[in-house]
């Protein structure tokens, strides 16, 4: 690492290694299947601990609202929307990172995305489940959300397709199924070498199922590789499309605030830097605490911190263009939604949310801020805390709308706070049990960004036999 | 034909099979009430076959598995059937109420015996068929769980047999005894000859008491006219109204009718505007009335100005006597006591000065006398005998008989204390200790709805209580106060042992105890027995009698002089010694409506609170003693001290403090979601009557508020914060309420019509509204609702197809006549089955009134004005709420109602916020869960309970409309009469008449007249809404003469 670390300072201009140390194909594999195949550490067990702990409070919390009603939220006339749907929004933003990653740089063969990919594509798959959560419980009824499926029923009823609520149900359930089978297809390789690998029996049977009979032969790759490739195309447009949708929730109502044709890209924008920034968070200390040093290195965690900069700017620059047309649109309405956005009773969720999405990434123009890696720590969490405020203060332009006798003003309640807490408890157990569990990096795609796979590389047996 | 059968015949058409025959056949078993026939269609259809078998299916799947959960239901059908009832046809009967001796006629709706919603007798000339927020609220009072149930004698629980024994038993015992009665108000006939009949037999004293009394006028009548009168005014004729502090539309006299006939008086939607004229109404008051808020000019004065403003009225119009008293006024004041003085003048014959019960009587016989000389007495005012206490003893106010009574009781020379409701134990100003004054009688009887204060205080061993029966349970007869006699019919049997006023005094005279055949008897023998029957059944039938029994005619007698009475010596208030004004609350009266969720509920039309009162402070005022909003203050007057929370309310006088009678009671919480953690106790407000005093009930001068640190908790539905213009919130640009003066209104009739701006050019002249937007007209064409379906040569509209009804449901309200006073509010609740929330959730943002009225004020913190608007559901034809919704739960009618279909409805909530006028309600809670059953009695059969988690809103009343187009559909003869008599409960409860409900689709109808009028406007049209309901703009008339306000800072001279 250390040298790896040196040759990246240096100012060279040929892009440093993508794999650093001296890896050859068998250390790649003993390195990240070493991180499975060791036996549990106590530190797992406590980190596993502490998030399962929060996930049983997000459990305790989902079984008194269901018991109670939403009554125990802070929700109330103006405001029908609270934490619930910040959550969701924050979390679907957060999944898309891991899909951008692994398609869209594959198929601009991006190959320094392979390092990353894989737990990126984890995160997706977990934080689309954690945002699948609030749809679902944060209706009134919930014995009732499954009439928003189109399913045949004796009222001949189908959903209101004019409705972007629907949209949604399709939008983010299609995209949690291609993320997962892209993410699946993905791990097959590597869950046969976990397969071959194996020294007890359970773990022999569980690795076995899941690889599908991977052998590895040449006829498996072919049919792998056009597979990636499908699933890769397959899943770029909805990269675009999930938040787009999402943003759809509120651009497609009349309320000042929502209202908005900008919330498509801006939304989009706003995902993607979230995503970044939240594979960063994760990224930074499991690099560190999993020996992956050598696989996800600076360069890595440079070009991310690019992609937040280049977004971060992009929704900053919403964020002025929102304001702007609010004035030139003449609406009364619009006018104030955002004099009080800024000024209102919200003021100070405002400034956070300016504060951490467009002040912060401006760091990032310093080469030397952006390779320090405790600069990207601390930034990459700001970055999240601001995201999640832009959907608070998104979701909070209800409390103040057309008529002024509604206003009035929404205010947590514990509920809200142990759903928000509980949802992270969701998310970081499962992506604690999948990196003891899945080879936290793509074995295989690493190998192949290695120079020992180019067949122009020139080492071992090849350059002597010049 | 079959020549083998032998055919048998009915008539000779189904011989011959003639056409008539055939048609009349085809009919005679098809649903007749098929109102919607036209759309019916039994083609077998792909999506029909599909729910079929999709239902098969999941029907076979269920019946195995008990997966369903049925609530269990026990049906029992009538052993004897009742005579004239139909199930699910309701019954109305007419009777009569009384709340503070304010009596008005009632038609009681009853489902299956079991009265559910109260509305207004039509013939009753003290409401003309609307009722105020008490009148209606009344049905929760018979339903209370909290009532008492059984009696108890001497502290064991009894029965009505035993009761009636017992007062029997006390009544042979009490002959040579000294008896007293206390009662409150009880305007009845029966009440008068029982007074008597007590008189005669026990020399019993009769004492009346009511916590919200008329004291000062009374004395000022004694004085004025020398007998015990009450002024009856008349405002249909009135060009020039002086209200001295007089709450008319509020709650004081007869407020319903006053407040219907003073709109009458500034009605303008029945003439062209250039021929528009409405009267004028002044109004000098110390707190903000909802009178203020509705005058032309209102007077922000002191207590003890409204004084010296009469006497500067008075003396300009050459009143004898009158002079200087009070507090001195500041020279607008007197400005405009001189221009009030002129129009009042110039209006001779039409012009009226009323003063209200908080004002000393010196004022009460100024505007006595300044009737007189304005020639209003016999036409705009007349004055007929006080017959609110049974029995009068001149001098003998409320106070006075209270004081008298402790003072008898203490000495013990009270053997036996009968007392007729009233809750004196709580109602008395402090100086009046009744609470362990009536510890000390020998005997007591004590009727009562509650086991309140006064029941506590009672020495259970020497105590007989008796449950009261509600109005509704008993038999009696009420005189109005123009000496309209109704007869009071129950509408059930009493629910519980219970007795009335007058069956208990029966009992104790030893006489017959039913209720019907006292009453009944005595008509009977006061109109002779020839014809009785019929005449009695036409009196039940109607409500109210003819005026020949009326038992007193207007008096003749002039106004005499002040008489006796003196100018009162205030000194001018300062923050150091301020002035305390008690006003009865518009939703707690004195206190009796403590345990009546629907009022406690409902918020004070000025203020916004609900469950509470508070200490009203002006912005002036509250700056200087430093509290804002929810801070606890410390209110001493009277040598007494009480704690508050104080509420800062524009336009009040400064250094001074309104106090607001009737809370600090328990409210008994049968609402499951009542506490929480902004309200954790059962009290709601906080009890005032420890400052007052009963020499002066309404005011206390040399009243001092403090902040007492620390802060309480308020559920208002409307902050003052989200009531006012603040700059840069382009408040002003919304136009929600329009507005004009009479003169801008005859210049320009059309000012309210949006002003529709295109970029970069000018607003057109005609409008004072700015809308921002495209011109309203569609690339459709015009929507002609009354264009009969010429498809050729129509244009359609894009939603025109969707709204293909037969009929097209629209709604005006008239801003001008809304007076604010939430009588919509409550006929809502009580026709929809409205959910009452309790105060935690109104805290929250969580009320559920489907009919709001929003309030906003105008100019300046220290006088503002203040305007009301009503809304409800707006039934957008182009509903934002209804695309957004996932499951397809809102929709629309082809009626154009913007449909809720609760069952369907998951509760996304997203149509509430995508509702640009909030009015949408969220059941967050199962709020009507745990409910008594006696409760449920109450419910409109016609309308859902709604169940947590689903959405609502108003509907139109769907139920009337459905019920009035069935029966249209059976009388198709008179279907167009029974059509536009369809009327939804919050206009036909209105008292001014301001909503109007009908179909657009009828060119005749009244909805349409008023839709055609220059004012007509709707919210929000730029949206493109397409709103059903529209707002005809509010008129003012105020006097070119009058001072203008001085600026903010400048007026707080006023205290």
């Amino acid at each position: 690492m250390s040298d790896s670390n040196e040759i990246y300072q240096k100012d060279s201009i040929f892009p440093p290694p993508l794999v650093g140390g001296k890896h050859d194909f068998h250390s790649v594999t003993e390195a990240i299947c070493g991180v499975v195949e060791k036996p549990l550490s106590i530190n797992w067990l406590l980190a596993l601990g502490f998030s399962s702990t929060f996930l049983l409070m997000l459990v305790a919390s989902i079984g008194y609202l269901f018991w109670e009603g939403t009554g125990i939220w802070g929700l109330n006339n103006p405001v029908g929307w609270g934490w619930a749907i910040v959550n969701f929004v924050f979390w679907v933003g957060i999944g898309h990172a891991g899909t951008l990653i692994s398609a869209v740089l594959f198929l601009f063969r991006q190959k320094w995305r392979t390092a990353i990919n894989r737990f990126a594509e984890a995160m997706t798959i977990f934080a689309v489940i954690c945002a699948l959560v609030f749809p679902g419980i944060h209706v009134g009824r919930v014995w009732a959300a499954y009439w928003m499926l189109p399913l045949p029923n004796q009222m001949a009823m189908w959903p209101n397709f004019r409705s972007p609520l629907l949209w949604d149900v399709f939008a983010v359930s299609t995209y949690f199924t291609v993320s997962l089978l892209f993410w699946y297809v993905g791990l097959v390789p590597d869950l046969a070498t976990l397969r071959d690998r194996a020294k007890n029996k359970l773990a022999f049977w569980a690795y076995g199922i899941l690889s599908l009979g991977w052998r590895g032969a040449n006829r498996h790759w072919q049919n792998y590789e056009r597979a990636y490739m499908l699933l890769a195309g397959l899943a770029t447009p909805l990269v675009l499309s999930v938040h787009t949708i999402v943003s759809f929730d509120f651009a497609v109502s009349v309320i000042p605030g929502w209202h908005t044709t900008i919330f498509p890209p801006y939304f989009v924008a706003g995902a993607i830097f979230s995503g970044f920034a939240m594979v960063l968070t994760l990224a930074v200390p499991c690099r560190k605490l999993f020996g992956l040093e050598d696989f996800i290195t600076l360069r890595h965690i440079e070009n991310m911190n690019k992609v937040i900069l280049v977004t971060g700017t992009l929704v900053g620059y919403a964020y002025a263009m929102e304001f702007f047309i609010a004035w030139y649109s003449g609406s009364p309405y619009e006018g104030f939604a955002f004099i009080n956005r800024a000024f209102g009773p919200y003021w100070w969720a405002y400034l956070t949310m300016v504060s951490c999405n467009v002040i912060s990434p401006q760091f990032f123009w310093s080469k030397k801020l952006r390779t320090n890696l405790t600069v990207t720590f601390i930034l990459s969490i700001f970055v999240n805390i601001g995201m999640w405020f832009e959907r608070f203060v998104i979701t909070m332009s209800l409390h103040r709308d057309f008529l002024p006798s509604s206003w009035d003003y929404y205010s947590p309640t514990i509920f809200d706070v142990s759903l928000l807490l509980g949802s992270f408890g969701l998310f970081f157990t499962l992506f604690i049990l999948f990196l003891k569990f899945l080879p936290a990096v793509a074995i295989s795609e690493v190998k192949g960004v290695m120079p020992q796979a180019d067949p122009h590389w020139e080492g071992y047996a090849h350059k002597e036999a010049h | 034909m079959n020549n083998n059968t032998r055919k048998y015949w009915r008539s000779r058409e189904e011989l011959h099979q003639s056409p008539v025959y055939l048609a009349e056949a085809a009919k005679e078993f098809q649903d007749e009430l098929d109102v919607n026939s036209e759309e019916s269609s039994n083609d077998p259809s792909r999506r029909g076959f599909m729910g079929w078998v999709s239902a098969g299916l999941a029907a076979s799947g269920l019946a195995g598995c008990d997966v369903i959960r049925r609530p269990e239901e026990k049906i029992l059908p009538y052993s004897v059937a009742s005579e004239e009832i139909l199930p699910s046809i309701p019954q109305y009967y007419a009777t009569a109420t009384q709340a503070g001796g304010e009596v008005v006629g009632l038609l009681v709706e009853s489902h299956e015996g079991r009265p559910t919603k109260v509305e207004g007798n039509p013939d009753h000339r003290s409401n003309y068929g609307a009722l105020n927020n008490f009148q209606q609220s009344t049905i929760i009072d018979l339903y209370d769980p909290q009532r008492l149930r059984s009696p108890k004698l001497n502290g064991k629980a009894g029965n009505r047999a035993g009761t009636e024994k017992a007062l029997k038993d006390l009544g042979a015992s009490l002959s040579g005894k000294k008896v007293a009665v206390l009662s409150g108000y009880a305007p009845s006939i029966q009440m008068h000859a029982m007074a008597q009949k007590m008189s005669a037999k026990f020399g019993a004293t009769w004492y009346t008491y009511e916590s919200v009394s008329d004291d000062n006028q009374m004395t000022a009548m004694e004085a004025v006219f020398g007998e015990s009168l009450r002024p009856r005014y008349s405002f249909k004729a009135a060009q020039a109204v002086l209200s001295l502090d007089n709450d008319f539309l509020g709650n004081e006299g007869p407020s319903v009718a006053y407040a219907n006939e003073w709109a009458e008086s500034r009605r303008v939607d029945k003439v062209t505007a250039k021929d528009a004229k409405l009267s004028r109404l002044y109004a000098v008051e110390a707190r903000y009335s909802l009178t203020g808020s509705n005058a032309d000019h209102r007077v922000r004065a002191s207590h003890g100005q409204v004084e010296a403003f009469a006497h500067a009225v008075a003396a300009e119009l050459g009143v004898a006597g009158a002079s200087k008293g009070g507090v001195a006024l500041d020279a607008r004041q007197t400005k405009a006591a001189k221009v009030v003085a002129a129009d009042l003048k110039a209006n001779q014959g039409h012009a009226l000065v009323l003063a209200g019960r908080g004002q000393p009587a010196i004022v009460h016989a100024l505007a006595a006398l300044m009737n007189e000389k304005l020639g209003a007495r016999g036409s705009l005012v007349n004055y007929y005998t006080d017959y609110r206490r049974p029995m009068h003893k001149a001098g003998m106010g409320d106070m006075k008989s209270i004081q008298e009574l402790t003072k008898a009781l203490n000495s013990g020379s009270v053997d036996a204390l009968i007392m007729l409701g009233t809750n004196p134990a709580y109602s008395a100003p402090a100086d009046v200790d009744f609470k362990s004054a009536v510890a000390k009688a020998k005997s007591v009887v004590y009727l009562s709805d509650q086991a309140n204060e006064t029941g506590k205080a009672l020495k259970a061993e020497a105590s007989i209580v008796i449950p009261q029966s509600h109005g509704f349970e008993a038999w009696g007869d009420l005189v109005s106060i123009d000496g309209q006699v109704s007869i009071q019919q129950p509408l059930i049997a009493p629910l519980f042992d219970s007795m009335s006023e007058i069956e208990v005094l029966a009992a104790i005279l030893g006489e017959e105890t039913s209720g019907y055949k006292i009453v009944r008897g005595a008509w009977k023998s006061a109109v002779g027995a020839v014809g009785f029957h019929k005449q009695w059944r036409r009196w039940l039938h109607a409500g109210v009698l003819a005026d020949a029994n009326a038992p007193f005619k207007a008096a003749t007698a002039a106004a005499r002089g002040l008489g006796s009475l003196n100018p009162s010596a205030v000194a001018a208030p300062s923050s150091e010694s301020m002035d305390v004004v008690f006003v009865a609350g518009h939703n707690s009266y004195d206190g009796r409506f403590a345990n009546n969720a629907w009022l406690q509920e409902l918020p004070d039309p000025m203020t916004k609170i609900t469950w509470d009162n508070a200490a009203l402070l002006s912005p002036a005022t509250a700056k200087k003693l430093g509290v804002e909003d929810e801070d606890m203050v410390k209110v001493s007057a009277n040598g007494k001290e009480i704690s508050s929370v104080a509420w800062i309310m524009p336009g009040q006088a400064d250094d001074t403090v309104v106090l607001t009678l009737g809370y600090g009671r328990e409210f008994n919480n049968y609402l499951e979601y009542h506490k929480g953690s902004y309200h954790s106790s059962d009290v709601t407000g906080f009890d005032v009557t420890p400052v007052r005093n009963s020499n002066n009930a309404f005011f206390a001068s040399a009243g001092k508020v403090s902040k007492a640190g620390g802060t309480y908790d308020v559920a208002a539905v409307q902050r003052y914060a989200n009531s006012r213009q603040e700059p840069g919130f382009n408040f002003e640009a919304r136009a929600l309420v329009r507005e004009a003066n009479v003169e801008e209104y005859k210049a320009n009739p059309t000012f309210a019509k949006p002003g529709i701006i295109h970029h970069g050019q000018p607003m057109p002249d005609q409008s004072k509204f700015a809308v921002l937007h495209p011109e309203e007209r569609s690339i459709f064409g015009d929507f002609n609702y009354t264009l009969e379906g010429d498809a050729e040569n129509t244009p359609l509209r894009e939603n025109q197809a969707l709204l293909a009804g037969k009929h097209q449901w629209g709604m005006v309200i008239d801003l001008n006549t809304c007076t604010g006073c939430n009588a919509c509010m409550v006929a809502c609740v009580s026709e929809n089955n409205i959910s009452m929330v309790g105060k935690d959730q109104v805290r929250r943002g969580r009320e559920m009134h489907w009919i709001r009225m929003d309030r906003y004020f105008v100019g300046s913190d220290a006088e503002p004005e203040i305007v009301h608007q009503p809304i409800a559901c707006q039934q957008c034809e182009t509903a934002p709420c209804e695309n957004v919704c996932p499951v397809a739960a809102t929709v629309h009618s082809p009626e154009g109602l913007n449909d809720m279909v609760y069952n369907r409805c998951i509760g996304t909530r997203y149509c509430a916020n995508n509702c640009p006028f909030k009015v949408r309600r969220f059941n967050f809670y199962n709020y009507a869960k745990g409910q008594d059953e006696l409760v449920h009695m109450q419910r409109n059969p016609n309308v859902t309970v709604r169940f947590r988690g689903v959405m609502e809103k108003c509907t139109y009343c769907v139920q009337r409309i459905n019920k009035g187009k069935r029966r249209a559909a059976l009388n198709a003869e008179v279907a167009e009469q029974i059509i536009s008599r369809i009327t939804p409960a919050c206009a036909q409860g209105c008292p001014t008449q301001a909503i109007t409900f009908g179909d657009l689709k009828n060119e005749k109808s009244e909805v349409n007249r008023l839709k055609k009028t220059a004012r007509d406007y709707t919210l929000l049209s730029e949206l493109n809404l397409q709103s059903r309901t529209s707002f005809l703009a509010k008129i003012r008339n105020p006097n070119p003469n009058f001072p203008p306000a001085a600026d903010a800072e400048g007026s707080t001279q006023a205290g």
